[in-house]
């Protein structure tokens, strides 16, 4: 009696362990979203069009975009669009978009300023993940292989073993990535001899 | 709401996976799932270190 209801417990205890792990995986990978303001580009909205000196510049709507003020104002995120002199930029943490007088621009940086950080801990979070799933798959070859070992003192050496691995190469791969998006941000300065913003 | 699902699927996972441990070490499930809810990864950790409990013999 008392066994049967130890085993019950095991298999409750185990569905919940199993459930509660898909979801992380779920809501980490970004399959799942709670929140489902993702940004999208307004129907109709225009690009921005820069030009200096016949070279031409396009930034399209739904980029990422920093713009800051002679005064020191500056403003981050989407870029939804375009529209009667003001540049409307939906910033990352609002879900409206606010706005920002073309004649107020100075200066002007399309794509991603401070990638590195974030990306090197996207990198690490990709990795632990992968540590996680590498190391259940070797946990369960090892014990269906070798019945000598204890199946819940094998699983955790199992993961460590495998994230020893995969954490440092995805912090190194989001380094990597970082640092490419960041040395492609590009930054226009406005002004009357520099980039001028024509549409 | 990600911020507290987030971290509130992460405490469930580890009290369910410190409980199924402690009950297969035969220890008091209730309290390892409260304290692998409370202290995460520390609390398997430590339990992973505890001998397994002998059961008691039923005469």
């Amino acid at each position: 009696m008392i066994g049967e209801s130890k085993i019950s417990n095991q298999k409750t205890l185990l569905i919940g362990l199993l459930v509660t792990a898909a979801a992380i995986v779920l809501f980490e990978t970004g399959t799942l979203r709670l929140d489902q303001n993702t940004f999208q580009a307004q129907a109709g909205a225009a690009d921005i069009v820069l030009e200096k000196s016949g070279e031409r510049a396009v930034i399209r709507a739904g980029s990422l975009i920093f713009v800051e003020s002679g005064a020191g104002n500056s403003l981050a995120g989407n870029l939804v669009g375009i529209e009667n002199g003001v540049i409307f930029i939906k910033e990352y943490k609002s879900d409206e978009a606010l706005p920002f007088a073309i004649s107020d621009v100075g200066r002007l940086v399309h794509g991603e300023q401070k990638a590195l950080g974030k990306y090197f801990f996207k990198g690490l979070k990709y990795g632990a993940i992968g540590g996680v799933a590498g190391g259940t798959a070797l946990w369960l070859l090892v014990i269906t292989e070798d019945n000598s070992f204890d199946p819940v003192e094998a699983y955790p050496f199992c993961v460590g073993f495998v994230s020893v691995f995969t954490v440092p190469a995805g912090a190194l791969g989001g380094l990597i990535k970082g640092a490419i998006k960041q040395g492609k941000a590009v930054e226009y300065v406005i002004g009357p001899n520099d980039w001028q913003i024509v549409q | 709401m990600s911020f507290i699902i987030i971290p509130l699927l992460y405490a469930f996972f580890f009290a369910f996976l410190t409980a199924y441990i402690a009950s297969k070490k035969n220890y008091n499930i209730r309290s390892w799932f409260w304290l692998g809810f409370l202290l995460g990864f520390i609390a398997t950790g430590i339990l992973l270190f505890q001998p397994t409990k002998t059961e008691p013999k039923i005469s």
